[in-house]
């Protein structure tokens, strides 16, 4: 009798039952005997310089425990990703950059009374002009945020390939738009959290809601200078990240807390302080230009992206370079020209979110692709696969490697979920709009040398009962990754799954394994895990094939059992193995290290469709989504009850995106502060139809052939409902969030005469 | 957070005498759902507030002859259940509906909505297509005032110090009078509206328009009747035409503002075209009527 | 600011509490009853995340003072499964995947099960009507609304 592989197989989440409980503790659930809390006085200014923070009156108030400026702070003061320029607090006589910069913290009994104290912190301000857009802080004179960024330039990407200047002079049609994409927010529902706190040792933990936690503790370790081996992180379990939780959010600020109160600090922002504080969307305007000749073909590429970077870098480079690799798509395009830069400014912070830059690619290349649909008077979907990227070929972008080419594939999939096209209904305002699109999601491989950030490790222990801890640095966000890894190992020795407990993101059990963005843990972890069960599983093999007389190849791990090939009766109780080999000293607790082969900076990559019918009423102007249908290659489904759970939720957090989501900001001062102003989608907001599919193209290295999936979804949908408007309406789309009065416009522009 | 002192007066003698010991650091608390925001935000600080969500005065709901007495401490899932006011203010139901969520219904008064003189307020249209009245109580005793008269600016309103709302009276409709109530939303529920519209109309046996009104509210100051529009078709013989240019004179007659949601420009837009739709929704002239959302 | 008596009745146990009237619903139960099941997503009645059941009607616990649920019936999620047996609902949600993250999963249970009590077969519409004030980031609602689906009618 075969073992029935777990792979594959949808089973439950081992971390279901404490979520549909209430029983899992979240980062601002937790208690501690002497616990305080701690409230963060933000700056009310975009720039401004602080001149004087009296906090006489904030100390003088029952239950304060301390009131911190930067003065009180050991260490540099500067922490940060990429570039280390992030201050903890604003000290006197230095600028404010944004909103969320904080000026003092505070410590007190309770949550309401520290509240009350950070509230009566006294600051005097010299507020200064701020500058609140890329452009006005690329003009000539503006001032500099940052002493090392000239023209408040944080980055800048380039690609040139082949000739684009020659290209489009023989280009038959060229086309040319200019996009624009607002911030879009995480809005993860568990805001920043996390509880500090220093042991009896002297030992600092910290227990918080976080996507990186050895990225935090060298931020903690940079900024308050505190000795590596002295700090412990702890991942909990995460509501929520989606990118906004990547970099260092509130821990550098609790650690300092409970260092200087000598007390265990909570802090847990409030909506209104997580709306401004972590890091966004980049807002970016593309400029983008195709030409190609009569027949379709695609001859050249000419981009331009203006990205908005807020204060400080943070993700900003690696949000270029992916933005950059997006514009191309799945698309062979012999001749590229173009740029990107993201520029400082006061607005709110632009980082990591869902995509990192390839949606807004998406957005641009897409939509200008069906224009020259229309420019060519070509089938939008003809016009894409007369370019997809050949079987067997590298794509165009040198920031990728190979792998399998499944886009006639997906083609096939999207097609047959779609149908034929469903007409108007007769004597109706409501006209039909369909589309079609492609894209190339990208997700890390562990090849990113010049990062110094590649290599992954995961534990493995084999106790003496027969169950299994693995360790992994990564943290569960809600994707599922906890699942996925007791999946792998459950499969690895033949176990039932309810014998493994998998301890995530913690920097002291956990071997070093990055962060969790990029959609790059099922790959690097579970190729780190099958490292290490694959020494595991041979040392079990070793002891059982002594304790059995036969070579280890002769045996296979089998239903909990270590088995003699073709005699089943023939076999040990993994558990009882286990004690022998605990007993002879056996190492049972390994690490796999996983370093990519590739010597290179690249991502893998793979390929996606989506397609969407609309509905759209030229008399009002609504917007019905009568069908949406997502097909991603997934290497290998590993579990499709998640795996579908990331197309959908990505799906719809790009149909927020195009359809409703705006967090805005004049003059760097927040103006949707808070889920009333800040609309993102509800169970009432879904498409009629909803369809999703995962197919599987294995990728060579891939653990079990799996891609990673986590962003894909969030990539395609926005330009497929775009295109799928325009197509209804026949007008461009060049701007989001693209609702009700925009339909309206747009038919009034048609049709002046109309009402 | 705000701190207060809470009284649950028990009956509208004591909710009076306490509003006026506790002068302007009074205020009445009913559904909660937007004076929580707002002490928390620090925008308001009220030292005592009076809980009038069961004051049995403010509780009913009676069908009484020339009018549907509401009180004003019934809550919008309340008004959606009462057969009465599904009989007698489908309009009002309808916005109850499409308004925020089923939490926030199960909590929110009729009162609220009204005092909070949000120009957004949801029930606020169909209670003025219906030419409602509101009856408030004070140290002076009872007084009734048009709902018109009653919103006087963003969160401004004629409630006199010590004053409460005690009922909202609204006329028995015709048997022959037809009401819509149109939300426009960024999404379909939870949402601010971007702009809300209610109608109410008498459709003649000579098939002539009678006592149209229409009610547009996030698009000025308070929600305000499209007087022109209104005054444009009355006595006349609803036709695409005559429809469509009293549409176009809403979206003249309202001052939308710009702001997160939507310009001023777009809104006039919606206004024209939801405006058409509800009127040939109530004048029945074949157009299929959506709720709007 | 004087403090207030009254008695909780949560998942069917009373407590005697005194407490500040200013304090939420929603901040006693976490604070004072250590009963952190219930979220706060936003403390503005924005998403739902601490959505509970009060005398059966689901409710915002962050816009309902403590004060005035005294004498009332409080459901929270901690009272769902009784003695280690889970509600149908909980078995579906773990069946169909409707928990990735798990912050507004409390809520929307709560909710479901006020809908199915009072609506034993819903459609798909009236799910979503239903589950509309409960924001959900991960998911996008659909395996949420097949777990209800997959128990409505059911008899539970």
């Amino acid at each position: 009798m075969t073992h029935e592989s777990i792979i594959g197989k949808g089973v439950q989440r081992v971390d279901a039952r404490g979520k549909v409980t209430g029983q899992t503790k979240y980062a601002g659930d937790m208690q501690m005997p002497g616990m305080h809390h701690g409230k963060i006085v933000f700056s009310p200014h975009p720039r401004a310089r602080v001149l004087e923070i009296d906090c006489r009156a904030a100390q003088a108030m029952p239950g304060v425990k301390t009131v911190i400026t930067a003065r009180d702070l050991p260490g540099t003061n500067r922490y940060g990703y990429d570039v280390a320029h992030r201050p903890v607090l604003i000290p006197e006589g230095e600028e404010t950059r944004y909103i969320g910069d904080a000026v003092a913290m505070v410590v007190a009994a309770s949550a309401e009374l520290a509240s009350r104290a950070a509230a009566a912190v006294v600051v005097r301000y010299e507020v200064l002009p701020a500058l609140t857009s890329p452009r006005q802080a690329m003009a000539a004179g503006a001032y500099q945020l940052h002493a090392e960024a000239a023209g408040n330039r944080c980055c800048t990407r380039e690609f040139v390939l082949g000739d684009v200047a020659a290209a489009f002079g023989k280009a038959e049609v060229v086309v040319e738009h200019t996009y624009f994409t607002p911030r879009q927010e995480q809005a993860f529902l568990e805001t920043e959290a996390g509880l500090a706190y220093q042991d009896d040792a002297g030992v600092l933990h910290v227990i918080s809601s976080l996507q990186d936690p050895y990225g935090v503790a060298d931020d903690i370790h940079l900024a308050l200078a505190i000795p590596k081996s002295r700090i412990h992180v702890k991942g909990t379990i995460v509501g929520g990240g989606f990118g906004g939780k990547l970099n260092t959010t509130i821990q550098v600020h609790l650690a300092a807390m409970t260092c200087l109160a000598k007390v265990p600090v909570m802090l847990v922002l409030s909506r209104e302080e997580s709306f401004v504080f972590h890091p966004k969307r980049h807002p970016t305007e593309i400029r983008l230009k195709l030409g190609a000749g009569r027949d379709g073909t695609l001859h050249a590429l000419e981009g331009e992206v203006i990205a908005d970077a807020g204060p400080y870098s943070g993700r900003s480079p690696e949000v270029l370079g992916l933005t950059m690799s997006a514009l191309l798509g799945p698309y062979l395009i012999p001749n590229v020209a173009t740029r990107a830069e993201a520029i400082y400014t006061n607005n709110l912070d632009s980082g990591a979110f869902r995509g990192f830059g390839a949606p807004q690619a998406a957005i641009a290349r897409e939509c200008l692709l069906d224009k020259l649909a229309r420019a060519l008077a070509m089938d939008p979907l003809s016009l894409r696969r007369k370019n997809f990227i050949a079987p067997g070929a590298r794509p165009t972008s040198t920031m990728l490697g190979d792998s399998p080419v499944s886009l006639e594939l997906l083609t096939e999939r999207i097609v047959e979920h779609m149908g034929p096209r469903p007409s108007a209904p007769a004597n109706s305002s409501k006209r039909i709009g369909r589309a079609i699109c492609f894209d190339m999601p990208v997700f890390d491989v562990g090849a990113i040398p010049v990062l110094g950030k590649s290599g992954v490790g995961a534990t493995v222990e084999v106790h003496s009962d027969g169950g299994v801890s693995v360790y992994a640095g990564g943290t569960e966000l809600g994707q599922g990754i906890t699942t996925i890894l007791a999946q792998m190992a459950a499969e690895q020795f033949a176990l039932p799954l309810e014998r493994i407990r998998v301890e995530m993101s913690d920097s002291w059990t956990s071997p070093r394994a990055g962060r969790t963005s990029a959609s790059r843990l099922t790959y690097g972890l579970g190729n780190a895990l099958l490292l290490a069960t694959g020494r595991v599983r041979k040392t079990l093999l070793a002891r059982a094939g002594q304790m059995l007389e036969v070579a280890a190849d002769d045996l296979l791990f089998e239903d909990a059992e270590i088995r003699i090939k073709g005699v089943p009766a023939k076999a040990l109780a993994f558990a009882d193995l286990a004690q022998v080999c605990w007993d002879r000293g056996d190492q049972l607790r390994e690490e796999g290290w996983f370093r990519s082969a590739e010597d290179r900076y690249m991502y893998g990559h793979t390929f996606m469709a989506a397609a969407a019918d609309v509905a759209v009423d030229t008399a009002t102007g609504e917007i019905e989504i009568l069908k949406l249908a997502n097909v991603l290659d997934m290497g290998r489904v590993l579990n499709p009850v998640m795996a579908y759970g990331q197309l959908y939720g990505g799906a719809i957090q790009s149909l927020g995106y195009g359809l409703m989501e705006n967090m805005v900001t004049v003059d760097g001062l927040q103006k949707t502060p808070s889920f009333a102003e800040y609309a993102i989608p509800t169970a009432l907001d879904i498409p009629q139809q909803f369809l999703a599919e995962g197919v599987e193209t294995p990728y060579p290295t891939g653990p079990y052939g799996a891609k990673g999936i986590g962003e894909a979804a969030l990539n395609c949908t926005t330009p497929t409902l775009l295109n799928a408007i325009a197509d209804a309406l026949g007008v461009e789309i060049n701007a989001i969030p693209f609702a009700q009065e925009h339909v309206l416009a747009a038919v009034r522009e048609q049709n002046p005469t109309s009402v | 957070m705000v701190q207060f002192d809470y009284v649950k007066p028990s009956t509208v003698a004591q909710l009076l005498e306490g509003l006026h010991q506790a002068r302007s650091e009074g205020a009445v608390l009913a559904g909660g759902t937007d004076l929580h925001v707002k002490m928390r935000l620090g925008l308001t600080a009220p030292r005592v507030l009076f809980d009038i969500s069961e004051l049995p005065p403010l509780r009913g709901i009676a069908a009484e002859g020339s009018h549907l007495r509401i009180g004003a401490a019934v809550r919008m899932a309340e008004l959606m259940t009462s057969d009465t006011v599904r009989r007698m203010a489908p309009a009002l139901v309808e916005s109850c509906r499409q308004m925020s969520c089923r939490q926030i219904r199960n909590r929110a008064t009729l009162g609220g909505n009204i005092v909070t003189a949000s120009p957004a307020a949801d029930a606020v249209p169909p209670l003025l297509a219906a030419d409602a009245s509101l009856v408030l109580v004070g140290p002076d005793g009872r007084r009734e005032l048009p709902l018109g008269e009653f919103l006087l600016g963003p969160g401004k309103t004629a409630l006199r110090q010590g004053e409460a709302l005690l009922e909202v009276l609204l006329p028995v409709q015709a048997a022959n009078c037809r009401s819509q109530f149109v939300k426009v939303g960024r999404r379909k529920a939870q949402a601010i509206s971007i702009i809300n519209l209610a109608g109410q109309v008498e459709i003649g046996p000579d098939g002539r328009i009678r006592d149209l009104r229409m009610a547009l509210g996030s698009v000025a100051p308070t929600v305000m009747r499209a007087r022109r529009a209104e005054a444009s078709l009355e006595g006349q013989a609803p036709n695409a035409g005559n429809l469509a240019a009293a549409a176009a004179l809403a979206a003249e007659e309202c001052r939308p503002i710009s702001d997160v949601r939507a310009t001023g420009s777009g809104r006039r837009l919606l206004v024209a075209a939801w405006t058409l739709r509800l009127l040939q929704g109530l004048c029945a002239t074949g157009a299929e009527m959506g709720g709007g959302r | 600011m004087t403090r207030h008596s009254l008695v909780l009745k949560v998942n069917g146990e009373s407590h005697a509490l005194q407490v500040e009237p200013h304090r939420s619903l929603l901040d006693v139960l976490r604070e004072e009853l250590g009963l952190t099941g219930t979220k706060k997503g936003c403390d503005a009645g924005d998403c739902g995340a601490c959505t509970v059941l009060l005398d059966g009607a689901p409710v915002n616990a962050c816009l309902v003072l403590a004060v005035q649920a005294d004498g009332r019936e409080v459901s929270t999620i901690e009272g769902v499964a009784r003695d280690g047996q889970l509600h149908p609902l909980q078995e579906a949600f773990i069946e169909h995947g409707a928990a990735q993250c798990g912050f507004c999963t409390p809520g929307i249970l709560m909710n479901s099960i006020a809908l199915l009590r009072e609506t034993p077969s819903p459609t798909r519409t009236e799910i979503q009507e239903a589950l509309s004030g409960n924001l959900c980031r991960c998911t996008g609602y659909v395996q949420i609304i097949e777990a209800i689906e997959s128990v409505a009618g059911a008899g539970k």
